[in-house]
């Protein structure tokens, strides 16, 4: 292993005896189990592991807390893979991202030449005109933009699924706050699930601090938290919370949604960068990610370090590279005064007070830093080094409670944001409540876990929120931020505020000179914060340029809306396992057997037609063919008031309707407008059985629900037998003597006519024979409980074998019902149409009492509607003409459409269904044209049904 | 769904699987981790009228009083799932036992009654073993935990995006649940319980190994 | 997601509900000034409103719910029963 691989730390969580071998960009690697990507490659003497968005600069690991977008890398076919976080697994494939042709010499960083004319909102400015370059400019931005690359022929990243949790109190961060909060729900006998994104629990104490009593303490909170019973879950990133503490989560590749009654945030604060000339150089590493190198990893991040800070967190980092082994060549801290820690030996160190960071230099690495004077007034000094540690900065993990409804205010003397307010069943405890020493966060953990957990059984508003400003910050052991918008700049390279997006504080400048002067206009124009780390890195950088740059102070600048997912989640982890249901028939397999091609039909799939849907019109026209109409929707409405709920809610009259007889139904809305149509049938006084369109089925039965339940329903069940029956139609002049083979049941006209139901036992199933004809012919519709539906259609199909039955489809029952011109609600109306208006006058009874649309109806029947719709015939085959077609006059403006359309190959010629100008529609024969494609073709107005017009087959 | 060995014929023409493995090795993956199993043959009614409960009293001796819970008598399963309307469930061979108590008792009701056999409407999955109660949560939104959905229970609710009754019926001190919902849907449910069981090692369990555990 | 208490299961994820609009109930007699209030005007209210649910994926009970639309908090909840959003009765 390579030299920057130092003594076995006490706290790490490597295996040394393990190595795993992985390759990086081509590279033949090795590490220890244990360790991420990023930290093998550091260890690697790796530096550089993607190139930035815009610029394509080289990027090495910064924040090293899978955050900012620097380590973004390609894993298999995984594109935007967290180095900092992802272990390394044996035979795994690495690659940088953004660059082409490769990591070292990458063609578009030649955009960096060229910089100073893409200035911020370049592409806004600049790809607008002329529009029909678009394509060509969209080709090349398309191929410039996004991150990494999807294999768009394979499932990136394998399965997905979700799974859903509960809990009484969800505990997000598992640092010292986190721990002592879950732990002291489980005292209190709550239910407690604890979310951490880290591989292990512990927060910072795992590399910072004293190690020994750290660990000390993490191994008891667990050990108590493992008695509790409490479910811990480790690298689970909560990635949003919504109504009533609804949090999701995702842990690989499954997606966690949380229900709790109360939640603990103790998601910590991190570590932001400093502004500075070339602060995006590899090399320059905040100090907590040198800490985690270290003590996690034992991995020294450099040989020859700078240290640049503003508090005493930076003497901490300094003193852990002093004891990795790690020159430190100087401390430049931000305080003026002596700050002199005596850890550090300064004869070794050199120590710059009232100092900070002007830039980096350096290009794939950082070769050197210079320090200078805060004040702007001194020497600079330039320090030759390999790693420059920055830590001057904490912002709060706010993000969670903000997306929960929690209000913040940027407070001036701790140079972050402080929580003002935040709502019920929401406790925040540990740092990202404000700086505290870590005493603090463990009473502040106890104290918001107990008040969790009474909040979850129940407790009081008053002691169910933890004020805001409850800590003081008194003596701040993590320290207060830089009180520098950014370091005194030395004009050597450019300055990254937002390292996702390369947005530079010239660009923010820029921006605001152009008037994008509020924080929100900001980001959208610059896309500030719009990147990976979702501003993370870059949102409080952002707020303390835009108020310095607009006099404003911090706190009035406001910040950005929150939203979730607070980290990037892949696609599929939302998308899960596939779950798509689709209703079959029992007759299904069947169809499928005998090569129907299927077709979806709302919620169902249906057979469309055997293979000649022109031939199965044949059969029903000339002997006898048989249809699954399962998919109609089948509703048992039984009790006295059934004829009283029906009067109420179909246009037409029920009362006067006798034992075994079947009418046809049309139920509307108040407005008139048609919903639904079907057949209602009346088995008994009390017991009816009605149909719904297949696809309104489930629409249909929530309207009636409604209804009844809401004071129409006095004396009425509704039961569903939808799926309880297989339905199929025997259709066609021999379809009695078919179905008298198989029956007791006296079928002749005289004993079985048109518009009646029987109950009827067919080939030993007890079935209900409806005689109604969508088809226009002869026809029974036969209703048999499901299990039994593919005996009974694969016996009628046997049984009319000899009289050349066929199966027939959707497509040819269409063709069959328009040739009788009935309507299809919902292909032929819309939500305009009512039914005096679709020819449906002769089924609205508004002689009778109130119904849903009597009003309108009402009107339309007195003023007549203004659009009809209306039969037309051709005389000719023209297969141009199509459904949804516009019918013109002769200005060709648009005066009606063609609704239903087919070639009849009973009548041989082109028919349909259109909506005209009422008098029009009236105008037998009148003729009229339709706009196709630029050409007209004509039409004749036809009234009634075109075959059978008498209807006297179907009453035969 | 699965194929499985033979094809068994059970009371009210029904035919099931008679087992995808062995009745041992589908017993043992049972009591490990859980198995999916097609109870669609036992009969299921509705009693729905606001004299539900006492109707199903006097036709059993006993009946759920709170919505949300289920009892056994006579070897009927009897859940309330509103104040008006109770789910009866049977087996196959009890169906005209069940049906015609009902409706004898019926009679005596003064409020309007209605008591519809729904048998070939609804299919009956079963899902028994330790794990069975993880598997739901990663189709269904309800909180399985034992001081929240125990014995005794049952919930109308969402299962894979589909309307499902679920039933905690315990079997030979395995926690077991009973799926029921709308037949046209039944592959489909079957299939995607198949997927989302995959690493929690679900299998199928035949008619015969039901039949052992319960 | 919000949580719904469904009157007759309790609550349950805010998906297995439909939302059906505010309380409109269908005037008995009315002229038309009112009719068409019924039929096309909605308060839209920036507040407190009674609204239609329905717990398709669950029971089927049609219910009313009480919400405030800025914050989502559910005031009440109330089965159907003559004049109940107006008097404001609880049943259950």
């Amino acid at each position: 292993m390579s030299g920057r691989r130092i003594e076995p730390q006490p706290g790490e969580t490597i295996d040394r005896g393990c190595t795993v071998r992985f390759r990086f960009d081509g590279r033949q690697l090795e590490g220890y189990a244990g360790d991420t990507i990023a930290s093998a490659l550091t260890a690697a003497g790796v530096q550089v592991l993607s190139r930035s968005f815009k610029y394509h600069r080289p990027r090495g690991l910064l924040c090293g807390a899978g955050h900012c977008p620097n380590c973004l890398v390609q894993v298999g076919d995984e594109p935007n893979v967290r180095a900092c976080r992802r272990p390394i697994e044996e035979g795994m494939e690495v690659a940088p991202q953004n660059v082409w042709p490769s990591l070292q010499y990458d063609a578009m960083a030649l955009t960096e030449l060229v910089s100073r004319f893409l200035p911020v909102g370049f592409y806004y400015k600049t790809f607008i005109r002329p529009a029909a370059m678009w394509p060509l400019y969209e080709h090349v931005l398309r191929n410039a933009a996004g991150l990494g690359a999807i294999d768009e022929t394979t499932t990136v990243g394998g399965d997905f699924d979700k799974e859903y949790l509960h809990a009484d109190v969800a505990v997000i961060g598992g640092g010292p706050a986190g721990l002592s909060a879950a732990v002291a729900a489980v005292e209190q006998g709550a239910r407690v699930l604890l979310l951490d994104e880290n591989k292990t629990l512990g927060g910072h104490l795992r590399f910072s601090g004293d190690g020994d009593d750290g660990r000390t303490r993490v191994g008891a909170w667990r050990e108590s938290l493992g008695k509790g019973g409490a479910t811990v879950l480790t690298q689970t990133a909560v990635i949003g919370h919504y109504q009533n503490h609804w949090l999701s989560a995702v842990r690989g590749n499954r997606l966690y949604k949380i229900r709790a009654a109360g939640v603990v945030v103790a998601t910590g604060a991190f570590e932001i960068p400093m502004v500075f000339d070339g602060n995006d150089r590899p090399g320059v590493l905040l100090g907590t990610a040198v800490q985690r190198l270290i003590r996690l990893h034992g991995v020294a991040p450099g040989r020859r370090a700078v240290v640049v800070t503003a508090s005493d967190a930076g003497w901490d980092v300094a003193t852990d590279l002093v004891q990795a082994g790690v020159e430190v060549a100087a401390i430049a801290d931000e305080r003026p005064g002596q700050h002199a820690d005596q850890r550090i030996d300064t004869t070794e160190t050199q120590v710059l007070h009232g100092h900070t960071i002007g830039a980096a230099h350096g290009r794939s690495a950082v070769r050197a830093a210079v320090l200078v004077p805060v004040d702007g007034d001194g020497p600079w000094h330039t320090v030759d080094c390999d790693l420059i540690a920055v830590s001057t900065g904490w912002n709060p993990s706010l993000e969670l409670a903000y997306l929960a409804g929690a209000r913040s205010r940027y407070d001036e003397d701790l140079g972050e944001m402080r929580l003002q307010a935040v709502p019920d069943g929401l406790f925040l405890a540990g740092r990202v409540a404000g700086p505290g020493g870590l005493e603090d966060d463990v009473r502040q953990g106890d104290d918001a876990g107990h008040a969790a957990a009474e909040w979850a059984r129940g407790g009081s508003k008053e002691t169910g929120t933890t004020a805001a400003g409850q800590r003081t910050p008194a003596a701040p052991t993590g320290g207060r931020s830089s009180a520098l918008v950014a370091a005194p700049p030395t004009g050597h390279d450019k300055r990254f505020v937002c390292y996702c997006e390369d947005v530079t504080d010239v660009d923010i400048n820029t921006a605001l000179l152009e008037g994008y002067d509020r924080i929100e206009l900001l980001k959208r124009y610059s896309t500030l914060g719009m990147g990976p780390c979702q501003g993370r890195m870059c949102g409080l950088q952002g707020i303390r340029h835009c108020a310095r740059d607009t006099d404003t102070s911090v706190a009035d600048t406001g910040r950005t809306t929150a939203r979730p997912p607070v980290t990037p989640v892949s696609l599929g982890a939302l998308a899960g396992q596939r779950m798509e249901p689709v209703y079959l028939s029992a007759l299904h397999d069947w169809h499928v057997q005998q090569g129907a091609s299927m077709m979806i039909a709302g919620p169902w799939l249906r057979p469309e037609h055997y293979g000649d849907p022109v031939a199965e019109v044949g059969a029903v026209r000339q002997t006898v063919g048989l249809i699954d109409v399962s998919p109609l929707g089948k509703l048992q409405l039984t009790g006295p008031g059934v004829a009283t709920m029906l009067e109420r809610l179909y246009v037409n009259q029920w009362q006067d309707l006798r034992r075994g007889r079947v009418r046809y139904g049309m139920m509307c809305n108040d407005e008139g407008i048609v919903l639904d149509d079907g057949v209602c049938a009346r088995l008994s006084e009390e017991e009816w059985y009605v149909s719904t369109t297949s696809t309104g089925a489930a629409g249909a039965l929530e309207w009636m629900e409604w209804w009844r339940q809401s004071g129409w329903g006095e004396g009425v069940h509704i039961t569903d037998m939808t799926e309880t029956f297989a339905a199929f139609n025997l259709a066609g002049p021999r379809s009695r003597e078919v179905l008298q083979q198989l029956t007791e049941r006296d079928l002749s006209k005289a004993k079985f006519p048109y518009m009646r139901a029987r109950r009827a036992e067919v080939a030993g199933v007890p079935c209900l024979l409806l005689r109604i004809g969508f088809t226009g012919e002869l026809s029974y519709e036969i209703h048999c409980p499901a299990g039994f539906g593919r005996y009974l259609w694969e016996t009628l199909v046997e049984a009319g074998g000899s009289f050349g039955l066929r199966p027939f489809g959707v497509e040819a029952q269409r063709v069959l019902r328009l040739e009788k011109a009935h309507l299809i609600v919902g292909q032929d109306t819309d939500a305009l149409s009512d039914p005096i208006a679709a020819d449906a006058a002769w089924a609205v009874r508004l002689d009778k009492g109130d119904f849903l649309g009597k009003r309108a109806l009402t009107r339309v029947s007195s003023e007549g509607p203004r659009q009809r719709l209306v039969g037309f015939r051709t005389g000719r085959r023209v297969d141009a003409l199509r459904e949804g077609l516009q019918i013109v006059d002769a200005e060709r403006r648009i005066i009606g459409w063609i609704s239903s359309c087919r070639h009849s190959p009973t009548l041989d010629e082109t028919l349909g269904l259109c909506w005209l100008p009422a008098d029009m529609a009236a105008r037998e024969q009148s003729t009229f044209t339709v706009f196709v494609a630029g050409r007209l073709e004509a039409a004749q107005v036809h009234h009634g049904p075109f075959y059978d017009p008498e209807g006297a087959r179907l009453r035969s | 769904m699965d194929s499985c060995t033979q094809v068994i014929d059970v009371a009210g023409g029904w035919r099931l699987p008679e087992a995808f493995q062995s009745p041992d090795v589908e017993l043992q993956a049972a009591k490990k981790a859980v198995v999916l199993g097609d109870d669609t043959s036992r009969g299921k009614i509705l009693v729905q009228g606001e004299d539900c409960a006492r109707a199903a009293r006097q036709a059993f001796g006993a009946a759920p009083d709170a919505v949300g819970t289920w009892v056994e008598a006579e070897g009927v399963e009897l859940s309330r799932l509103r104040p008006d309307l109770l789910y009866c469930g049977t087996p196959p061979e009890r169906l005209s036992f069940a049906s015609e108590a009902l409706r004898s008792a019926a009679q005596g009701m003064t409020e309007p009654l209605t008591i519809t056999d729904v048998t070939h409407g609804r299919f009956e999955l079963r899902l028994l073993g330790p794990a069975a109660g993880n598997l739901l949560s990663r189709v269904c939104g309800l909180d399985f935990h034992e001081t929240r959905f125990a014995q005794g229970h049952v919930a109308q609710t969402s299962v894979a995006k589909t309307h499902q009754l679920i039933i905690r019926a315990d079997v030979a001190n395995l926690p077991a649940y009973r799926l029921i919902g709308g037949r046209a849907l039944g592959a489909y449910v079957w299939d995607t319980l198949m997927e989302a069981g995959r690493d929690l090692q679900l299998s199928p369990i035949g008619w015969l190994g039901l039949q052992r555990l319960t | 997601m919000l949580r719904i208490d469904c009157p007759n299961c309790g609550a349950r994820n805010a998906a297995e509900f439909r939302y059906a609009g505010e309380y409109n109930p269908r005037p008995t007699q009315a002229d038309d000034d009112e009719w068409i209030r019924y039929l096309y005007l909605r308060r839209n209210r920036m507040g407190v409103q009674v609204e239609w649910w329905y717990h398709r994926s669950g029971c089927g009970t049609w219910f009313l719910v009480e919400r405030d639309r800025r914050s989502n908090e559910i005031s009440r909840i109330m089965r159907w029963q003559p004049g109940v959003a107006e008097t404001g009765s609880l049943s259950a």
